[in-house]
């Protein structure tokens, strides 16, 4: 078989192309084998995914976004988002890692480590997040709006018995 | 044809190196879209640059273009099996523009079954507008 490209052709499409990426194919990642939104299986990556959740939790407050805003900026499911931030096992897939991560301005490749994706190869990191992990849960009262959504909560569960 | 030998590998090679790599299907992956569903296709199973190509890792890209020849060859491929161009394939993140602008492929949404990937395909008319 004989392929032919038109000199023309590709000279006209040259600098459009010449910014963009052109990877396809799920096993263009370098990541661990494991079942996407089920726990890694892991023992030990679970303080990592704990960090991650919270990383991403602290990276959406510092700049005042709500979960729907942090869902609309990286092009994910509310669902999803709420997931990432509370529930350790789970994990999310690499496309939702990277549009984090872009969103939040946050390293890719660390985030791919830290969010179970990819094998730890930085054995710091996983020291350092978990230290995060411990450090960055909130021991401070309830604000206002917290109490507020607690109460409301409570009083529908009580109501709906 | 089934199993390993509907796989076709390309690559493009210029001053003595390899630029770019592609492995395409042609079996086993059915067209999505509604108009040709269920339709058989090339699949590309997976495409790259050389890391010195990639706009991500590199300021200069040594060679542009690489892509777009990679995925030509794929629609080639496509009308010379008989399948008018048709052809998928799940595109990284940083890579989705290049598919939905650049080749005009339609972008059928997240696969959870593909790492959340999103699926691109191609149709004949797509696949004209893109060689033109």
């Amino acid at each position: 078989m004989k392929f032919s490209f038109d000199k023309e052709w590709l000279e006209r499409h040259a600098d459009s192309d010449q910014s963009l990426e052109i990877a396809a194919g799920s096993f263009s990642f370098d990541q661990v084998p494991r079942a996407m939104g089920k726990p890694a299986g892991d023992p030990a990556a679970e303080p990592r995914v704990v960090a991650f959740g919270r990383l991403i939790n602290l990276s959406r407050r510092k700049r005042g976004w709500s979960i729907e805003d942090l869902a609309e900026s990286s092009r994910i499911d509310v669902s999803e988002a709420i997931r990432i931030e509370h529930d350790p096992a789970y994990i999310p897939g690499p496309r939702t890692v990277y549009q984090l991560s872009t969103a939040l301005d946050l390293p890719r490749e660390q985030m791919l480590q830290l969010s179970g994706n990819m094998l730890v190869r930085d054995r710091r990191l996983g020291e350092q997040a978990v230290k995060f992990a411990a450090r960055s849960e909130s021991v401070e009262k309830l604000s206002r709006q917290e109490h507020q959504a607690l109460e409301e909560f409570v009083r529908y569960l009580n109501e709906s018995m | 044809m089934r199993g390993l030998i509907a796989y076709r590998m390309f690559g493009v090679e210029c001053d003595g190196a390899m630029q770019g790599l592609m492995l395409a299907s042609t079996a086993g992956h059915p067209c999505r879209i509604k108009d040709q569903k269920g339709k058989e296709q090339v699949y590309v199973d997976f495409v790259a640059t050389a890391p010195w190509n990639s706009p991500g890792l590199v300021e200069i890209p040594r060679f542009s273009l690489v892509g777009r020849v990679l995925i030509a060859t794929a629609v080639q491929l496509s009308v010379e099996e008989g399948f008018r161009g048709r052809i998928g394939l799940h595109a990284l993140p940083q890579a989705e523009t290049f598919y939905a602008r650049n080749c005009g492929m339609t972008d059928l949404g997240n696969d959870k079954r593909k790492e959340g990937l999103r699926y691109f395909e191609m149709t004949p008319e797509q696949a004209g507008a893109f060689l033109r």
